[in-house]
């Protein structure tokens, strides 16, 4: 960047004295284009800059709209005219992290950049006087669908709002001091809808485009978000990275940078929005110098029906990351191989600001290397999904190759740590991470099951390696007892398993899901009275904790205990209304139990919150047929 | 580098370019050599800059005679509407409070004769300044050529004498156009600022600053 700047000077220097040939600058008329073939005429705003910066800037540059100034009109263009061709050249405007040529066809939805000559034209504008030319023949200024509504993709089905505005201080977090932060902050909204909706495409307003510069939007089906967030004085809680119960529903990579394009999205292929889910929206701000608001929204729009294609999430991942400090070029490789042929429709890579950059890429079995995507430069600040606009086709036995350098030397601006630190894996923004996801589609659509089994292999041997790791070095972390426990149960090793969230609880006695694990392993080892034992003292503990009570509730009516099932299901209902799996139980103990009218009232209401659940649809058909035989 | 002509010879033809040219280079060659008794003169004597107060109307104050026994001036370069500048308001106006006490006087140059009184005055209050700095506007660029400036924000500390002891950043957060420091690490004008203050050399007297580039008038 540095070198490119003192270029554009040296330049500006070599043009001093300079009057343009073949044109009158001071009576503003243009330039006549053939003037002479080795002087050729000093680009003109008029006729060559103007079509540039409407064509690829003023989506962003515009009134409104997320870019800290406007270029729509001469003497927008004219102030900036040395940014411009400083940021062009550099290749930091236009924003696209990928290393793609402008000058060969777009791979990627939204994909953005300037042809060489584009470049050169900037260059040369800003280098030989920034002219306007012929005012009279400037293209008219862009004009953008200006929707009264604001969305790009039209109405939305629904529009959730953060409940209330986040108030960001002039300079982030920091109250005085010697600079200013970025705050990076997640707020937790409750999902609205009452029935499953089949999401299609979603569009983000960041409520605050002056410094709202990246977002995620994720789903949590716990409650591990919502509980941080009331942990957290104000809207939302503090973190580069919500918990990981937060996730990117069904492999759609819900991202945001300033000037993204939204995308539509296919009939067909969507993801669930349940109900009793929270959004949890994962944001970056940068504090402008005075006190801002925030208060993003996000806009969702709903397909017909449920989905045809099930896209699968693969991951190339690794935690094994552990940067010396002070190392300049540290590399963490992963690889995967496809067991079925597949379509991929997207990639989403992942690192923190030791990141420096990333290579993904598809090695055939005829040997043919396919680059998945690149990106010379890590920005975290400009991280987001690409969308390829022809899915990639592999076929099985292709191996995938994540190549993720980081630069964890003094010379890296971004690195969190001075003087530079160790830095392993973690969620912090101290940690380092290395992911790239991808969306890709079974060729054949039957051999779905195949490829999430085998990627769930994969997936639990990196989740029981990590598990291990971590207690080795710090064995009284509960969590990693239950993550290695979940990896064992997976691998049919019952016994240590149990052993493992044994001592999971006895670290932390409040951990449900350890208990839950727990529970189900004894009973399936026939010792039902023991499970009951160890459900209720975690009762008394957490009362309100509704999967306690659906656990226990099941028990019983596993063991044909109509009776005791019933109350430990009518409190689980009572607790979380909104959940499926409860609802259902409770209608079915109901029905046994001869209650049609309870039972229908429950199967009704399953219907309602998952409308395509053959389950609830089933018995609800059944407990109708049974009120009528019963008339 | 003040050798910005080449935009500047198309767009102002005739009598008035000819005078602005002289006066150019004369500024630029003033300060690209060290200070001497003459550019002390121009410092105290030359140069008067409309001022922008809530009760002002086309007034102007010499900044350098202001106040008379000032210790150091901190010129600071600053646009309405770049993102950079605008960020660093609470630490230009948190540096202007604790030195003020020391002796020195911060002024806010707002360079772009495209930006209106109105408009300043705006920023003067959004941003916090307004009670806390003397707003200047220096459209014709006297002060940018004197001091050298080329990006906003970018600190010009002259010592009484007219000497320009420090140009540059005023930290080190921004390393480049979207590459930032989660913290800045070198806090390069409070620096100078102490230095001049202890009677000592600055040991820093010149820094790249990362900003945008002031607009030609």
């Amino acid at each position: 960047m540095k070198r490119y700047r003192h270029a554009v000077a040296a330049a500006a220097l070599l043009a001093v004295g300079c009057a343009p040939e073949g044109g009158d600058p001071a009576s503003g008329t243009a330039a006549p284009s053939a003037t002479s073939v080795d002087a050729p005429a000093a680009p003109t705003y008029a006729a060559d800059v103007a079509s540039i910066l409407y064509a690829n800037c003023a989506a962003c540059h515009r009134e409104g709209e997320n870019a800290p100034f406007t270029l729509t009109s001469y003497e927008d263009a004219r102030r900036r005219a040395r940014q411009i061709a400083e940021v062009v050249t550099s290749g930091y405007m236009p924003p696209w992290p990928p290393s793609t040529s402008a000058d060969e066809p777009a791979r990627f939805h939204g994909q953005r950049g300037l042809t060489q000559t584009e470049v050169t034209t900037l260059t040369r504008w800003f280098e030989q006087g920034a002219e306007r030319g012929d005012a009279a023949a400037e293209p008219p200024p862009p004009s953008f669908a200006a929707r009264a509504d604001g969305w790009t993709l039209g109405p939305p089905d629904l529009v959730v709002e953060m409940p209330e505005a986040y108030v960001l201080g002039p300079r982030g977090d920091l109250e005085q001091g010697t600079s200013s932060e970025d705050v990076y902050r997640n707020f937790v909204i409750e999902s609205p809808v009452t029935s499953t909706r089949h999401v299609r495409a979603i569009e983000f307003r960041p409520g605050n485009a002056r410094v709202v510069h990246h977002a995620f939007v994720l789903v949590d089906s716990t409650d591990g978000s919502r509980r941080q967030d009331e942990a957290d004085p104000g809207p939302g809680f503090d973190g580069i990275h919500p918990p990981e119960t937060a996730r990117t529903p069904g492999g759609f990579f819900l991202s945001w940078t300033p000037g993204r394009v939204p995308f539509a999205g296919e009939r067909g292929l969507s993801w669930a929005l349940e109900a009793d889910t929270d959004i949890v929206l994962q944001v970056h701000m940068q504090p402008s110098g005075k006190t801002e608001e925030v208060r993003a929204s996000v806009g969702f729009y709903f397909d017909e029906g449920p989905p045809t294609r099930r896209p699968v999430t693969l991951g190339l991942f690794s935690k094994e990351i552990d940067i010396p400090a002070g190392e300049g070029d540290y590399h963490v490789e992963v690889e995967y191989r496809l067991p079925v042929d597949v379509d991929v429709l997207a990639v989403l890579p992942h690192a923190h600001f030791l990141g420096k950059s990333m290579r993904g890429l598809a090695r055939t079995p005829d040997g043919e290397r396919v680059s998945l995507i690149e990106i010379p430069e890590w920005d975290f600040n400009w991280q987001e999904a690409y969308r390829y606009l022809e899915p990639v086709r592999l076929p099985r036995g292709t191996v995938l190759e994540l190549d993720f350098a980081y630069d964890n030397s003094r010379t890296n601006p971004r690195n969190p740590n001075v003087p530079p630190a160790r830095v392993t894996y973690g969620l912090d923004s101290v940690d380092e991470m290395c992911e790239l996801w991808l969306q890709v589609l079974p060729r054949n659509p039957a051999d779905g099951p195949a490829l999430q089994k085998d990627f769930d292999r994969i997936l639990m041997q990196q989740v029981a390696a990590d598990a291990r790791r971590s207690l080795a070095e710090n064995p009284d972390d509960a969590q990693s007892h239950l993550r290695l426990a979940q990896t064992l149960v997976g691998g049919g090793k019952l016994a240590e398993a149990e052993s493992e969230l044994r001592e999971a609880l006895r670290l932390d006695p409040t951990l449900v899901d350890a208990t839950l694990l727990l529970a189900d392993l004894i009973e399936r080892s026939g010792r039902r009275d023991e499970a009951r034992r160890q459900l209720g003292a975690a009762l008394s503990r957490r009362p309100a904790e509704a999967r306690l009570h659906f656990a226990l509730g099941s028990l019983h009516y596993r063991a044909n205990e109509l009776k005791q099932a019933l109350p430990s299901y009518l409190e689980a209902v009572r607790l979380a209304p909104d959940d499926f799996r409860s609802r259902l139980q409770l209608g079915v103990t109901h029905a046994r139990m001869g209650n049609l009218d309870g039972a229908l009232a429950c199967f009704e209401r399953c219907v309602e919150l998952r409308p395509d659940d053959p389950d609830a649809r089933k018995n609800l058909e059944q407990a109708r047929r049974m009120k009528a035989r019963r008339r | 580098m003040v050798l910005g002509s080449t935009s500047r010879c198309p767009l102002a033809p005739g009598l008035g370019a000819a005078l602005l040219l002289a006066l150019v280079g004369f500024a630029c060659i003033r300060t690209d050599c060290s200070a001497d008794a003459d550019e002390q003169l121009y410092l105290t004597h030359g140069l008067r800059l409309p001022i922008v107060r809530d009760d002002t109307q086309g007034a102007s104050i010499r900044p350098f005679a202001a106040g008379g026994e000032a210790a150091a001036h901190v010129f600071v370069f600053t646009l309405t509407d770049c993102p950079i500048s605008n960020r660093y308001a609470p630490r230009i106006v948190e540096l202007a409070q604790a030195y003020a006490s020391r002796g020195v006087r911060f002024h806010l140059v707002y360079p772009d004769s495209t930006e209106s009184d109105a408009e300043v005055r705006t920023h003067l209050v959004d941003y916090g300044y307004r009670d806390v700095l003397t707003a200047l506007r220096d459209p014709q660029h006297e002060l940018v050529r004197l001091a050298g400036a080329t990006v906003t924000p970018e600190a010009c500390l002259f010592l009484p004498d007219g000497t320009l002891a420090y140009r540059g950043r005023i930290d080190d957060q921004h390393a480049d156009f979207g590459k930032t420091r989660p913290r800045a690490s070198e806090q390069d004008l409070a620096r100078a600022l102490d230095e001049v203050l202890a009677g000592r050399p600055v040991s820093v007297p010149r820094t790249e600053a990362v900003g945008c580039y002031i607009p030609e008038p």
